[in-house]
């Protein structure tokens, strides 16, 4: 019985909602944070990375649940961020010129062998990494490269000049 | 209704947040740096658990209870202008790029695998042909050159691949 009550424990509805604005707010923000700061390439996400996108997420877990171990705002909070993630992608499909703003358009890293060194800053791509995109697509270095795009998913896509 | 959603720590507590935050990215660094886990591509189940609990470990360490909007939001920017910040020195500098990530290694040149550093990157015959056999091949004929890649995969240049000039990058590239 005890047991029960506990998993049930009662929370305010305020306290939901409040909780829920929160956790809203904290999505758009950290969207917003990512497309200014993040890292294009997240198909190149090496280990730090890594560690840095979980000490995120923990560190904004007490700003959107307010601290409480409480099932509703658990609960409410998870799925206004499902919903808000929804609606954005419903809304990119239905205006793909707001997507394409907002996102990103591909960017030429390499253009019949040449690589574009500002666009490879900018884009905050080493050149390691475009030598290893190339490797892996079996091509020894950009030279043999006709383009090489960073996609706006994070990947790199590599078309090779034709032999001969 | 508004006041409980727009809650912030005092100017204080901000600045206690954000420097106990910047201390524990580089701790968390150095740390993943010193145990010599770079190899992303070849993470088990048990270093992917690590991560995750380490972030949950250092949780209370960065925002300390404050369940206030500004303390997470604060948190998470001062996050994300230290990962850019090591980005953008990698970016700059191949030196630290080397130092934090590793560099690529040559196994196998122009058909010939080269022994000394298949051995000291730890990787077996099977797993060389394991490798080669994913991307088609089923003997180091035909191939130009495979490379340990700093994420752990192994990449295969085929000799039919189209060399326009011939350089070596790395020094892990260079023929011993």
């Amino acid at each position: 019985m005890t047991v029960v009550v506990a998993v049930l424990r009662p929370v305010s509805a305020h306290r939901v909602e409040v909780q829920v604005i929160k956790s809203l707010i904290v999505f758009v923000l950290l969207v917003g944070g990512f497309r200014l700061l993040g890292k294009r390439e997240a198909a190149q996400l090496n280990i730090y990375d890594l560690a840095m996108l979980m000490a995120l997420a923990n560190a904004v877990q007490n700003a959107m649940t307010g601290g409480l171990g409480n099932l509703p705002i658990g609960l409410a909070t998870s799925s206004a961020v499902l919903l808000a993630a929804w609606a954005i992608s419903r809304i990119f499909r239905r205006h793909p010129a707001l997507e394409r703003r907002f996102v990103g358009s591909p960017a030429i890293l390499v253009r019949d062998g040449q690589v574009l060194h500002p666009r490879l800053r900018r884009q905050r791509v080493t050149s390691s990494e475009l030598f290893e995109a190339c490797r892996q697509h079996g091509i020894e270095d950009p030279s043999g490269c006709a383009l090489a795009v960073l996609e706006v998913d994070g990947s790199i896509s590599i078309i090779p000049r034709e032999a001969g | 209704m508004l006041r409980d959603v727009l809650d912030y720590p005092s100017p204080h507590a901000a600045m206690v947040i954000a420097g106990k935050t910047a201390v524990v990215y580089v701790v968390l660094i150095a740390g993943l740096r010193l145990l010599g886990k770079r190899e992303l591509g070849q993470m088990s189940l048990a270093d992917l658990v690590l991560i995750v609990i380490l972030g949950n470990a250092v949780q209370n360490a960065m925002i300390n209870n404050d369940n206030t909007l500004g303390g997470g939001v604060i948190a998470a920017f001062v996050l994300l202008v230290m990962n850019r910040l090591l980005n953008a020195v990698m970016v700059r500098s191949p030196r630290a790029e080397r130092a934090l990530i590793g560099e690529p290694s040559l196994l196998v040149c122009d058909g010939k695998i080269i022994e000394g550093h298949v051995a000291s990157q730890g990787v077996t015959h099977d797993q060389l042909y394991a490798g080669l056999r994913e991307h088609g091949f089923d003997s180091l004929e035909g191939v130009h050159m495979v490379v340990l890649e700093v994420d752990g995969t192994m990449s295969v240049v085929p000799r039919t691949a189209q060399v326009l000039k011939t350089r070596r990058h790395y020094r892990g590239l260079r023929l011993p």
